[in-house]
């Protein structure tokens, strides 16, 4: 039984829709709307999800990037959100993100001595011939050339960018680092590089990883556990294997059915979901997905189904998951 | 002593690229690179003024009533004014006045416009409507009127006359700051600064003003002409430059008495603001299209 | 052998650049029969959608120069016509649509009124003649409620409702060729699945031809029959998708194929093709793949390979084709 290195309780982020000269809210975007999870210390826990699901938001909550509406978050035992100043500074060291957008994720007009260094000179007192050696290491470790150390992002191409993210989000030793899509702006080439990359460093480091992919086959790949939102809410949680093999969720199903093959045998079942993403401001009544989900019955619009344990760490949330 | 200049040029390297790749896109634009070229001119010209003008007496006011009002000849090249005085010689050293009225008055409208841009969209919130309120105040005041009011009221000269135009201009660069921080609050870059713990300031000072200073070089440029005309305007209206100064909008507005009969008096100082003010637009509006990287060619 | 719809031969595609003259299309030869669907898959910069841009003249010229070569569109040569001529066949005959739609529509006009414009510039019918016609089509495309969808602008609708606004207004007058430039990139993978059996659904009811370009293998291996590999703006390998892609014969083929995660490969490192792509400015001499094929020798640094068949429809650019390992 892994421990568990960050805990997610009934976490909740609504935002504000405003109207009127007072700016009073009307209404809310429910983004993230009652989650609970664990994270289990050195293992890679995958987040998956369509766009409007809340993964992003999830991830910046955790990070205290964003402050919660409701709800706990807790980092080897501290709650994040109550943290002394100090103790702030602790989080950041040991919690980082690489984001997803290789280009804007980098300041355009910093050279890369001083993006990768910009942690090391927040949080220790280096000298400039320490900092630059370091960032020079840490080059290296990523797999870039130590020379470049005085060029600017555009300089690089996508893959090279994401691994200069890498660089920096490593720089101070932290123990787990939250993947934004790490990949989806990256070619297939560079993308296998940079996978490869990462679990040589989580081996290396003993990292632990969130990584939020829509790409599936590279959650499949990276994560030993998956989670699956959406509209704000978790609908499947389990191993990946339970996840892509006896996923019990339709939406689960409908995601998984909607991953391309290349192996032009398989002109498997797609399975089209009717309709799109209902607005986050009123979600539909009942459970969220009974609007799009061809196995609704009737009962799925009066009552919201709870996540239960099915069984071997499998959670799912509908009525008829069997 | 070798290893430290060949650190520092190394420190260097990238802006030197920069600036290389820079001119390499200048060329490309005829126009741009010829308004550069003569910006250029014109600013030697500023700062050599005292050492080139023929009749450096005239500059500062010796009057040499004999030869009042004379047209364009051999000896005065562009002519004389009503006290007798070459006006070349004092266009010339007018360019260096209208110069330094720019880079000041310019300069003063940046430094205060600029900091409370930067923090009122950064910080959002109701450090923002406070500011954004008092930018409006401002803003409302027609700039002619307002730089007026503060002249008539602290007295007329020349340093006054900047000063009142600094205090009418600074609200506009307030107002592109705030949106350009307002948009870059936005970037992933941002972000990735504070979750790395970054304190707010120094991600103003070095993530957020850097990536500001294109949209900035461009107004700027272009607000340097529009300056000087608004000196000019108000020493034409006997607020700005006093006499004897070689200012060429006070030029102008001597030269109204003696319209039909001395055409050269206020041709030739109205043809060199024309030519200055057209050669900073231009800079301004090339510099645009190099800058923004969307109009931005490879 | 009937003639190809499209055909392109000998295309050199350059862009003049501060650092150089980068030459970031070489194709030597593709061919289009009517009512295939076509896949060109490629990485970024290898040139896919410059290709879809010089078949439509829409490239930006200068700093583009497309050297030479010939787009033959039923044997008449796209590149010598006349803009005039092109805006005759763009969009009546030839059609795009392109990865972001909410680029690809004016957001100041309802979507409605975009359609009908496309249909009056093409087929000169009257307004109201305009709106039928765009009912029609947005009842094929399956946009649900058509009536009110008309008079929504494009930000009111979602990213799959605006992909299939753009697909409806590129088949509007009558196209018969259409290319697909990453049409789902900018998509949640349920609503891809959408568009694309949407597309697969209009490929058999009006035979349209498709060139496909796309980024990810397993789309290509769904929506397509053939397949063209570009790489650094060169063709390597093309087939049917089936032989190509079960029997890959081009070093980076395969490399493509290894590197994408698969189940089976999990926990072990996936295998890896080190380097990065070239630089369209210093092309390698030779094959442009060979700074980074273990294969690669002298003979690879020197000469460009010839595209050859090794099966019937299969050809590839290599010098060591079937030696296999």
């Amino acid at each position: 039984m892994m421990e568990c290195i960050m805990e997610v309780v009934n976490l909740k982020k609504y935002f504000p829709v405003v109207a009127g000269i007072r700016q009073k809210p009307v209404a809310w975007v429910r983004a993230v709307d009652d989650v609970t999870f664990d994270v289990k210390k050195g293992e890679v826990l995958g987040i998956v999800g369509e766009s409007g699901c809340g993964k992003t938001t999830l991830v910046r909550v955790m990070l205290r990037l964003l402050l919660p509406t409701d709800g706990e978050v807790k980092f080897e035992d501290k709650d994040v959100f109550a943290l002394s100043k100090k103790a702030l500074n602790e989080l950041r060291r040991n919690f980082q993100i690489v984001f997803q957008d290789p280009f804007w994720s980098l300041n355009p007009r910093m050279i890369v001595r001083d993006i990768i260094g910009e942690p090391l000179k927040v949080h220790t007192d280096l000298s400039k011939k320490q900092l630059t050696e370091r960032v020079e290491e840490l080059l290296e470790l990523v797999g870039l050339n130590p020379e470049h150390i005085r060029r600017y992002p555009h300089e690089f191409s996508g893959g090279q960018r994401q691994r200069l993210a890498i660089a920096r989000a490593l720089a101070l030793n932290p123990s787990v680092v939250v993947l934004d899509e790490p990949t989806s702006a990256v070619d297939t080439l560079s993308q296998a590089q940079i996978l490869n990359l990462l679990k040589d460093l989580q081996k290396q480091m003993e990292l632990t990883y969130i990584i939020i992919s829509h790409d599936l086959g590279v959650v499949q790949y990276m994560a030993d556990r998956m989670l699956v939102m959406y509209l704000g809410k978790i609908v499947e949680m389990a191993s990946t294997d339970d996840i892509f093999y006896h996923s019990k969720h339709p939406y689960t199903k409908a995601l998984i059915s909607a991953i391309p093959e290349i192996e032009p045998e398989t002109k498997k079942e797609v399975i089209v979901l009717e309709g799109s993403v209902p607005s986050a401001i009123n979600p539909p009544p009942g459970c969220r997905f009974h609007t799009r989900c061809p196995e609704a019955r009737e009962e799925c619009a009066l009552a919201e189904p709870e996540l239960v344990s099915i069984g071997n760490e499998h959670e799912v949330a509908c009525f008829y998951a069997r | 002593m070798g290893k430290d200049t060949s650190e520092l040029l190394e420190e260097l390297q990238p802006f030197i690229n920069n600036v290389k790749h820079g001119f390499y896109l200048l060329k490309q634009n005829k126009l741009t690179m010829g308004a550069v070229i003569l910006a250029m001119i014109i600013v030697v010209i500023g700062i050599i003024a005292p050492y080139i003008v023929p009749y450096p007496a005239h500059v500062v006011g010796d009057a040499n009533p004999q030869d009042k009002l004379i047209p364009p000849c051999r000896k005065y090249v562009l002519g004389t004014d009503e006290l007798g005085r070459d006006i070349f010689s004092r266009i010339v050293y007018g360019t260096r006045i209208s110069l330094q009225i720019g880079v000041l008055a310019v300069g003063l409208s940046l430094l205060i416009g600029v900091p409370l841009g930067v923090i009122a969209g950064y910080s959002g919130g109701l450090i923002d409507e406070i500011i954004m309120r008092i930018t409006d105040i401002f803003v409302s005041f027609p700039p002619m009127l307002l730089a007026m009011a503060i002249a008539a009221f602290l007295g007329p000269s020349l340093t006054n006359a900047m000063i009142a135009i600094a205090i009418s201009w600074w609200p506009w660069y307030t107002r592109i700051l705030r949106s350009q921080a307002i948009s870059l609050k936005e970037r992933p870059f941002i972000d990735a600064a504070r979750a790395i713990g970054t304190p707010d300031i120094k991600i103003v000072f070095t993530h957020i003003l850097p990536n500001c200073v294109s949209p900035l070089i461009v107004q700027a440029s272009m607000d340097f002409g529009s300056v000087i005309l608004t000196s000019a305007a108000l020493s034409f209206l006997g607020l700005g430059a006093q006499p004897p100064t070689p200012e060429w909008g006070l030029m102008l507005n001597t030269s109204r008495n003696y319209f039909l009969t001395a055409w050269w008096y206020s041709i030739f100082p109205g043809v060199a603001m024309f030519i200055t003010v057209l050669t900073f637009n231009l800079i301004g509006d090339g510099l645009r299209e190099i800058l923004d990287p969307k109009t931005r060619r490879m | 052998m009937t003639q190809p719809l499209l055909e392109i031969k000998s295309l050199k595609v350059n862009f003049n650049t501060y650092y150089g003259l980068a030459n970031v299309l070489d194709l030597e030869h593709i061919f289009i029969d009517k009512g295939e669907t076509f896949g060109l898959a490629g990485e970024s910069g290898s040139g896919k959608s410059i290709t879809a841009l010089s078949i439509f003249k829409l490239l930006p010229c200068p700093p583009g120069e497309i050297e030479s070569g010939e787009i033959l569109y039923y044997g008449e040569d796209l590149l010598k016509k006349s803009e005039k001529e092109m805006r005759q066949i763009r969009g009546k005959k030839l059609s795009m649509i392109f990865q972001d739609p909410m680029s690809s529509l004016n957001p100041v006009f309802t979507v409605g009124e975009q359609i009908k414009r496309v249909v009056m510039y093409h087929d000169k019918v009257t307004g109201k003649e305009a709106e039928i016609r765009a009912l029609e089509l947005f009842d094929m495309v399956k946009l649900p409620d058509p009536q009110n969808t008309m008079d929504k602008y494009p930000h009111e609708l979602s990213g799959g409702m605006r992909q299939r606004v753009v697909i409806a207004m590129a088949l509007s007058c009558g196209a018969e060729f259409l290319i697909a430039d990453e049409p789902t990139r900018a998509l949640d993978v349920t609503i891809q699945a959408g568009v694309l059996e949407l597309i697969k659904d209009i490929k058999k009811e009006t035979d349209l031809t498709i060139l496909f370009i796309a980024n990810s293998l397993g789309l290509i291996s769904q929506m397509c029959e053939r397949v063209g590999l570009l790489y650094a703006g060169q063709i390597v390998e093309t087939g049917r998708v089936g032989d190509v892609f079960r029997n890959p014969v081009h070093p980076y083929t395969i490399a493509l194929l290894e590197a994408v995660p698969k189940p089976s490969q999990k926990g072990k490192p996936l295998a890896v093709t080190g380097g990065f792509p070239p630089d369209p400015i210093n092309m390698p001499k030779g094959c442009r793949f060979n700074p980074r094929c273990s294969k690669a020798t002298e003979l690879c640094a020197n000469e460009r390979p010839e595209m050859k068949e090794i099966e019937e429809g299969h050809w590839v650019a290599c010098h060591h084709q079937g030696e296999r390992e």
